[in-house]
């Protein structure tokens, strides 16, 4: 009887003990925050840009969001113009004109090129960005129509502030490396090595230079 | 009287005879002027350029834009683009047996002024064959850093000071955004045709190429708006050949 309770008290220690461990296992699969700071050089203003994260590691998958994000065509504008979306994610490009205006959404760019067609007020036409990359979206109608998508390999991105300052969140453990992209590019745009651990990183230094 | 009215009827037709001539020669001069001729040894190629709206768009012309209710819209925002005088559109031809090295182009030097690409309404588009040289003129009133960052063909001239012009030589083929330190967007593209063969022309327009190699030659057409249109033709010694490229969205995927 004694040893039965004594090997009933392990199982049971055990158990607890392994609990704790995939307990801690999924806070880690949470992630951590990657925070820091964008210098150029030649000091100047920050131009509109994106850090994000490309594994290090070929073939790593990330779910993408469930639900469409949606980009209004309102007042023969992309609004937002920007956006920063993860592989796999779809977007819903809604003609919510008050007139009868057409629109018809376009991407020559190599990461999808498409051709929404013509389109009435009330309608939505969605698309799936399956290839990392920038999107340049146009209307062949209307001139000033200008926007941009990027599509970032992983769910690990942010934008940066006019302060320089960035922040991604929830990034797992890993090697990556770490990008920048500019919406209208006045520096080379950079990318480094950074290994993600289990605790956050608060001082990244990315520097951006001209040559 | 008989032989007056019969040399009054003689010379009547001898000047229509004359009229007739006259207008024949002049119909066929005027289309041998619209087509190249070749130079020794090489064939020619005129390539017209058509920009066409997206298939099933009324196009409400040139002058105001008009919304589809019939309503001319003057709001900023709703312009419209005017594929009947659509600028920028560069022609180049990339000929199977030719191999173009970078000093080949032609113009070699091709000037660029400050002042004149920063009045433009959109960043103009200068068409350049491989290995040419851009003189940056910053005729300006202030200094000017004068840069690129679009790889491979980035450059930094540094500031150029007001009067002064800086030369950047271009090896590779691709398109390039001109900056200056003062302004946020690009005040120019270049666009580096991979060979000599290279013009910018408008919508409804041509090129004239007398100069081609014989053999199959791929023609192609670029805009900033739109996706490449391509084309190839065969190109023989002695001969005029035309092409029609149209530049669109009606070849995108849908």
């Amino acid at each position: 009887m004694r040893v039965v309770l004594a090997v009933l008290a392990c199982v049971g220690v055990a158990a607890t003990f392994s609990r704790g461990v995939a307990l801690a296992q999924s806070q880690a699969r949470a992630g951590v925050s990657i925070s820091g700071t964008v210098t150029p050089s030649p000091t100047g203003r920050i131009p509109e840009m994106v850090v994000y994260l490309e594994s290090a590691t070929p073939g790593v998958q990330f779910e993408p969001p469930r639900s469409p994000i949606i980009v209004s065509q309102k007042g023969a504008q992309f609004a937002p113009s920007l956006i920063v979306v993860p592989v796999g994610c779809t977007v819903s490009f809604a003609n919510d004109e008050d007139t009868a205006i057409e629109h018809n959404v376009y991407s020559k760019s190599d990461a999808k090129p498409f051709d929404l067609g013509l389109y009435k007020p009330g309608v939505s036409r969605d698309v799936t960005f399956d290839k990392p990359g920038p999107v340049h979206l146009m209307c062949s109608i209307h001139k000033q129509m200008n926007g941009h998508i990027f599509v970032s390999p992983t769910p690990f991105f942010a934008r940066v502030g006019t302060d320089g300052k960035f922040r991604i969140e929830n990034v797992p453990a890993g090697k990556y490396e770490l990008k920048t992209w500019q919406r209208t590019p006045r520096f080379l745009d950079s990318a480094q090595p950074i290994t993600v651990g289990d605790t956050p990183q608060s001082d990244v230094r990315v520097e951006l230079k001209r040559s | 009287m008989h032989s007056h009215a019969a040399g009054r009827i003689e010379s009547f037709g001898r000047t229509a005879l004359l009229l007739v001539a006259t207008a024949a020669v002049a119909a066929l001069g005027s289309g041998c002027a619209a087509m190249p001729r070749p130079q020794a040894g090489c064939g020619a190629l005129r390539v017209e350029v058509k920009a066409q709206p997206k298939a099933g768009f009324r196009d409400a012309g040139g002058g105001a834009a008009y919304g589809d209710d019939g309503q001319p819209l003057v709001r900023p925002g709703y312009e419209r683009i005017d594929y009947r005088n659509l600028s920028d559109i560069v022609v180049w031809l990339t000929p199977s047996d030719a191999a173009t090295q970078p000093g080949d182009a032609d113009p070699l030097r091709v000037t660029v002024n400050l002042s004149a690409a920063l009045r433009a309404d959109a960043p103009p588009v200068i068409a350049v064959g491989r290995g040419a040289t851009l003189n940056v003129v910053n005729d300006t009133k202030v200094a000017e850093d004068v840069f690129s960052v679009t790889r491979p063909n980035n450059f930094d001239l540094g500031s150029v000071a007001a009067g002064n012009a800086g030369d950047v030589t271009f090896n590779e083929p691709g398109t390039i955004d001109l900056l200056i330190g003062s302004r946020e967007v690009p005040v120019a593209t270049v666009f580096v045709a991979p060979t000599r063969w290279v013009q910018s022309v408008r919508s409804g327009g041509a090129a004239a190429f007398t100069d081609v190699p014989p053999g199959r030659c791929t023609v192609s057409a670029w805009h900033p708006r739109f996706p490449l249109a391509t084309s190839t033709v065969d190109v023989v010694v002695g001969e005029s050949r035309s092409v029609v490229l149209r530049v669109g969205v009606n070849e995108l995927p849908k």
